[in-house]
């Protein structure tokens, strides 16, 4: 199902990211697993936030740190299937086009790094005491049946 | 323990809330359990806080501090207690007038027990009573574990655990615990909904909760890096 052409999609209601010293961090909200993306994983992240298909970020990584594509792409195969059985993103429209104009985090680290991902349940019952509210914009809507009969 | 004389140190901290803060004095004043002091620390409101205190004449203790945020005011809080017990209620909260006696109860039964939290309820003011209803299956309108207001802790937990970590503004109390833990304090969830929360804050002010979750995670991680790197 993955392919080159993929374009996974973020989802900040499910899922709360933060790159930090090109490290990304990532917070499941519903069940608070917490995971962390090193090597050039802050950079990869935000490609896939805006949009970039899995061929457009190892283009990018490939150009960025001259390491081979082919070495690039697998690795970055290897990250999203990774992401995807872990529910932190889902596949999107692969026709869509990237949004290359927003500015991308400048990488901290100087040489290629595979990037992996770990993952952590030491602060899940932290998270479900007092789990965080979602934006009040992008609070997700329910269909309420008895307010639409009104 | 054998019988409920236990002072109670309960500790509103409080900045600019002359609209609830009210209703949430009078939350502790209605409890069945009786043996409380109530000490609000004002974290410098330029609104009308300070005329709601006054009204309440000597029922509570009052000290005001230069702005310098809830754990600060919560930690201010604690130097002045001389309960036995410390408890947290947010200026805008409402205790269930069971709440402190249902959670002293366990401390008397249980003389292990550190600290206790129990269930808590979220409603909302009336102007965000859209998203009350958007939300409307959401877990979050379900009862749910929560700390602040359900807080309440032995004294002598913080003299082992220390204070807060005032450069937190609203991850304090997980901090905190997360240092107890490690310590070993039992802390207990008491699935009893006992605290009314109340939902009125700003857009800003959930991405800076999230933002210092995000603080926490990596102070975690790093230092995870830091003890590997070490052995």
């Amino acid at each position: 199902m993955l392919n080159e052409n993929t374009r996974l999609i973020t989802d900040d209601q499910q899922v709360a990211a933060k790159v930090m010293d090109g490290e990304a961090i990532l917070i499941n909200l519903s069940n608070g697993l917490y995971y962390s993306i090193a090597g050039t994983g802050g950079m990869i992240w935000s490609l896939i936030e805006n949009g970039y298909s899995l061929e457009e970020i190892a283009d990018t990584l490939s150009r960025q740190f001259s390491v081979p594509k082919q070495e690039v792409i697998s690795d970055v195969r290897q990250l999203a299937s990774k992401l995807l059985s872990e529910s932190l993103v889902t596949v999107g429209d692969s026709d869509a086009s990237a949004n290359t104009d927003s500015s991308l985090p400048h990488d901290v680290s100087t040489s290629y790094e595979t990037p992996t991902l770990k993952k952590f349940d030491d602060m899940a019952d932290m998270f479900a005491l007092d789990p965080p509210l979602p934006g009040l914009a992008d609070a997700p809507v329910i269909e309420n049946p008895k307010r639409s009969q009104e | 323990m054998s019988d409920k004389h236990h002072l109670v140190s309960c500790i509103i901290p409080v900045y600019n809330g002359e609209r609830f803060l009210a209703e949430a004095i009078d939350s502790i004043l209605s409890q069945t359990y009786k043996v409380t002091e109530i000490v609000v620390i004002d974290d410098g409101s330029t609104d009308g806080t300070p005329d709601v205190v006054r009204g309440y004449g000597n029922r509570l203790r009052y000290a005001r501090q230069t702005n310098a945020g809830k754990s600060a005011a919560r930690n201010h809080g604690i130097r002045l207690a001389t309960g036995e017990f410390i408890a947290f209620l947010d200026a805008d909260d409402l205790w269930h007038s069971e709440k402190l006696a249902r959670q002293i109860d366990r401390f008397i039964a249980r003389p292990e027990l550190g600290y206790c939290l129990t269930h808590r309820q979220n409603f909302w003011v009336s102007e965000r009573a859209g998203e009350a209803a958007r939300l409307q299956d959401h877990r979050l309108t379900e009862a749910h574990p929560g700390t602040a207001s359900t807080f309440i802790a032995r004294t002598e937990c913080f003299n082992l655990v220390g204070p807060l970590n005032d450069r937190l503004k609203n991850r304090d109390i997980q901090e905190w615990m997360l240092r107890a833990d490690r310590l070993g304090v039992v802390r207990e969830v008491m699935p009893d909904v006992l605290v009314s929360r109340r939902i009125h804050d700003s857009n800003e002010s959930r991405q800076r909760r999230k933002e210092e979750w995000f603080d926490i995670i990596k102070q975690s991680l790093d230092s995870k890096r830091q003890n590997k790197s070490g052995k």
